[in-house]
């Protein structure tokens, strides 16, 4: 359908030359995005485990714990942290920027007003404001969201989905392609646990209706629930 | 907002096509829409012109195709 007046004809559109004013030329372009990003992600990726960095993806809705989690993270490196870098996705503001480097590891942010997933090429482009001497490891946290960043892979080699107790155990069922898209879940804020309606084994079971077999971690960044398991994760997975 | 940023993707694609043939300025824009591709096609259209403004796609008309499945393919364009 056309998406200025409406009709349905799509050949040689009649007010195609009113819009030209001349002679035009057809270009065949068949590129699909989801394949250009995949090619574009694919690129990433290999460039860099070029230089001995595995890329790590954090996904989830806005307040899952993301940045909590990779506070608590780098906490437990020490001097580690310094091999750290995250990309960080957001809509606006450098506030998660700011408590990344407050953590002690390096940070560039992706702020667009209409941002609402980052694709390989963003991150790309934002990994040019970063300097990646040192990194062994590149986090890429999404934008706050469970549908967008799903399909967009953005270089990573493993990505997990983070959802938190206080936003219910139906969520794996609610947003599959998420679940689909990662190779861990996390459920996080587990120390709410008491305070809120949320069954743990429901929301593995949800997911695993989706995507069989995935592992989940409980975890919580406050206490420190599951972040032994959760470092353990990280390094022995790393390739 | 997620049609605007798949918009601005489309315009790369579409940029990166019109460089490669010599550029030129773009008058019109064909897309397939993958039924479960999750975009809503009157959203991408709405979008498409704002996102248009100040590249070489300015003023570009805008026609979609619905396919099954969920890709989301720049098909063709017409340029000058």
């Amino acid at each position: 359908m056309c998406g200025i007046c409406g009709c349905d004809r799509l050949e040689a559109p009649p007010h195609l030359a009113a819009h030209a004013g001349s002679e035009t030329r057809r270009l065949e372009v068949e590129r699909s995005l989801l394949a250009d990003n995949d090619w574009h992600a694919e690129h990433l990726k290999e460039h860099l485990a070029a230089r001995g960095i595995e890329a790590i993806g954090l996904l989830g809705g806005p307040g899952a714990g993301k940045t909590a989690l990779l506070e608590a993270t780098f906490a437990r490196l020490g001097e580690a942290v310094r091999c750290e870098a995250v990309v960080e996705g957001d809509c606006a503001s450098d506030l998660d920027a700011q408590r990344i480097a407050a953590a002690g590891a390096r940070a560039a942010q992706v702020a667009t007003g209409s941002l609402c997933h980052l694709d390989a090429h963003l991150v790309e482009h934002a990994l040019e404001t970063l300097t990646l001497d040192g990194v062994t490891r590149l986090w890429i946290e999404n934008v706050g969201n469970l549908v967008c960043p799903a399909p967009f892979r953005c270089g990573e080699s493993r990505r997990a989905l983070l959802i938190s107790t206080p936003e219910g155990d139906d969520k794996p069922a609610k947003y599959p392609a998420a679940v689909a898209a990662v190779d861990l879940l996390l459920i996080t804020k587990v120390d709410l646990l008491p305070h809120v309606r949320f069954d743990v084994e429901r929301c593995v079971a949800a997911a695993h209706r989706v995507k069989p077999g995935l592992p989940s971690l409980c975890i919580s960044a406050q206490r420190g629930d599951g972040m032994e398991e959760w470092m353990e994760w990280l390094r022995t997975g790393s390739r | 907002m997620h049609e605007a940023r798949l918009c601005l993707s489309i315009l790369r694609l579409a940029e990166e096509a019109l460089a490669r043939d010599g550029g030129g300025r773009i008058v019109h824009v064909e897309l397939e829409v993958g039924e479960h591709s999750g975009v809503a096609p009157e959203a991408l259209a709405a979008a498409f012109p704002i996102c248009a403004r100040g590249t070489p796609a300015e003023g570009a008309t805008l026609h979609w195709r619905p396919t099954p499945g969920r890709e989301l393919v720049l098909r063709a364009m017409e340029v000058t």
